[in-house]
């Protein structure tokens, strides 16, 4: 009897209710922010070099677009058919905004954009294209390879899940 | 004198009475989500067959011709004889079963194999539920064949699918570009 008063108490401590009623909050609390506001996601893929390396782990925060639009600069994750699978890139261009690429240099509305995070440019060229009205540019910050092999293009407002936290 | 019979409950301790309710409460919870996660219904059985065509698409490591063949044949049974598959909005359509399991027949997998999973899958059903449009992402996991290193790929795409002689076969297929070219 004394033993197994004994495992309750190291299974639930003097109190079991409290301690259940603690680990069902933390199960939900979990489930509620780990499932809508802040997304796991594994990185995978070189695209995002150097500001992220293969393998890292990040969370897309939801929440960051609650009350502002994206922003240039801004890593987002965006949505495939849903949130399971995710492309993450930064954005460039802005809705409305004419975008070029001459010799790797992101040119906004005729003024080139200066990128700190973009520590080698290939010499992609796109000629001039204006953003639709909630359609937003997001290209990856590893650009040595050919234009033809890195993910990127326009992105709708619907599709930008959140941003990235760290 | 008459007198109408107490609940046999209110003889039970209040903490057990209690108890009794929580369980109680507990377990028509846990029947709920179940019966919601796993009540049969055409969407489930939609999703269903996705899976297996998935597992079927899927392709293990050294795989040998016979693998291939066997997985071919298989794959028969997922596809109208018509069925239309478009893998890009500018590339070239393919408009039946046999064309398409000629092409997945003739190709060769990566050494290291590769595992297909739809995720995301949203089923609309149709009229009767004989039809379904389905949009899913088809995520691609393998390694690279040089450095060994996990590889990722998914793209997105619609699906519709028909019933037919109670089976659900894909009746046509084209892939989503999320990000667009400019």
């Amino acid at each position: 009897m004394d033993a197994q008063v004994g495992i309750t108490r190291l299974f639930f401590g003097s109190n079991a209710r409290v301690t259940l009623v603690r680990v069902a909050t933390f199960v939900v609390t979990a489930a509620v922010v780990f499932g809508y506001v802040l997304l796991p996601v594994r990185l995978q893929g070189i695209s995002m070099r150097p500001t992220y390396n293969d393998g890292m782990l990040n969370f897309a925060n939801r929440a960051a677009f609650w009350w502002r639009e994206p922003a240039r600069g801004d890593v987002v994750a965006i949505r495939m058919a849903g949130p399971r699978v995710l492309y993450v890139k930064r954005i460039v261009g802005l809705p409305r905004e004419r975008v070029e690429i001459a010799m790797g240099v992101v040119v906004i509305d005729g003024v080139p954009l200066v990128e700190p995070t973009v520590v080698y440019k290939a010499p992609w060229n796109l000629p001039a294209f204006r953003l639709g009205d909630d359609e937003y540019l997001v290209i990856g910050d590893n650009r040595v390879m050919a234009m033809e092999n890195h993910d990127f293009g326009r992105a709708s407002r619907d599709r930008i899940v959140g941003k990235m936290l760290f | 004198m008459l007198a109408k019979p107490a609940p046999a409950t209110s003889h039970q301790p209040p903490a057990t009475r209690k108890r009794l309710i929580f369980v109680s409460f507990v377990s028509f919870l846990a029947i709920a989500f179940f019966a919601y996660h796993w009540w049969p219904s055409p969407e489930r059985a939609v999703k269903n067959h996705l899976g297996e065509l998935a597992t079927t698409l899927s392709v293990p490591a050294n795989d040998g011709d016979l693998g291939r063949v066997t997985r071919v044949a298989q794959l028969r049974h997922y596809f109208a004889e018509d069925v239309h598959v478009r893998a890009s909005a500018s590339g070239p359509e393919i408009t039946s079963r046999d064309a398409l399991l000629g092409l997945l027949g003739g190709w060769t997998p990566p050494p290291g194999g590769w595992t297909i999973e739809f995720v995301d899958v949203q089923v609309t059903l149709g009229q009767g539920s004989a039809t379904a449009l389905v949009y899913l992402t088809a995520k691609v996991s393998g390694h690279d064949a040089r450095t060994g290193a996990a590889t990722l790929d998914a793209r997105e795409a619609n699906l519709t699918m028909a019933k037919q002689n109670g089976d659900w076969v894909v009746t046509s297929v084209e892939a989503t570009e999320t990000l667009q070219r400019p």
